[in-house]
């Protein structure tokens, strides 16, 4: 599972480098999340701009992964593709997570909270 | 409806069959995907025919595990296409299901103030459920059959060709 992350002031943005987030790769995707976050502190930005299709297992892991953060971290979603957006508006998911247009944005709106987007 | 219209009946696109496994499912909805994409169907059609064909076949990945018992765990589709939308069909041989009923469209309940107690699964029936139009499920002869339609436009009437 091709992810990396990115640690700034603050916060670490995690960046998905694969096209699908599916059942064939959900164990994987939350082994790897748990690898990289730990070690750092702060809220995590998931950068989702490369994936162009999750499905329920691929959006359970998702969940996992922030609740491996714990209570005092949360997790933000970045850069939504289309398919990516409905499965999470169908879900109600899009009311659980902070949603940016993408990940610069998602950065920029810790420095000044009104360029929050979306 | 026109005469053209009449005269259109669904037309076969094509009908993979493969191995209730998670990868042997994706391999065969990029291949779908693939062949939606050469005839002409639109991004958003094929996304919302990717994600309810992944929920159906993992569904019955997961119930055509060895301890059902199920002597040839593979899943046939067939994928066809009319003036309306997407056509689909699976079959399978794994067990029934429970009541022979379809399971219920709620979502598991959300507490926002608890992160830590969100759901990780419940989804799967859910999405299907309110993606697709005329979800049906009947067993013959061993073999489940679930059908269900995609319609050309996500809210039929109020937009392109299913509006007259």
């Amino acid at each position: 599972m091709n992810m990396s992350f990115e640690s700034r002031s603050m916060i670490g943005i995690l960046k998905v480098d694969e096209n699908r987030i599916d059942a064939s790769v959900a164990i994987a995707f939350k082994d790897r999340f748990r690898d990289l976050v730990s070690g750092s502190s702060g809220d995590v930005i998931l950068d989702l701009a490369r994936v162009d299709f999750i499905d329920s297992s691929g959006l359970g892991a998702i969940v996992a992964a922030r609740k491996l953060l714990g209570g005092d971290r949360k997790l933000e979603l970045a850069g939504l593709t289309p398919a990516v957006d409905k499965v999470m508006t169908l879900t109600r998911m899009h009311t659980v997570f902070p949603i940016h247009a993408d990940a610069e944005a998602a950065a920029a709106a810790r420095i000044d909270p009104a360029q929050a987007s979306t | 409806m026109n005469a053209d219209e009449r005269g259109m009946g669904p037309r076969a696109l094509i009908s993979p069959h493969f191995p209730a496994q998670d990868t042997a499912v994706r391999d065969a909805l990029l291949r779908v995907d693939a062949t939606l994409r050469s005839e002409g169907i639109g991004d958003d059609l094929r996304d919302r025919t990717q994600i309810a064909l992944a929920e159906a076949c993992n569904n019955i990945v997961e119930h055509a595990s060895p301890y059902e018992r199920c002597d040839d765990p593979a899943i046939t589709l067939d994928i066809a296409s009319d003036r309306g939308g997407i056509q689909i069909t699976l079959r399978d041989k794994g067990g029934p299901m429970p009541d022979g009923r379809l399971p219920a469209p709620d979502l598991p309940p959300l507490d926002l103030d608890d992160p830590l107690s969100l759901p990780e699964g419940g989804f799967g029936w859910p999405i299907l459920r309110s993606m697709t139009r005329a979800l049906s499920i009947s067993r013959r002869n061993g073999q489940n059959i679930l059908r269900f339609r995609l319609p050309a436009a996500e809210f039929p009437g109020a937009q392109g060709q299913n509006a007259l």
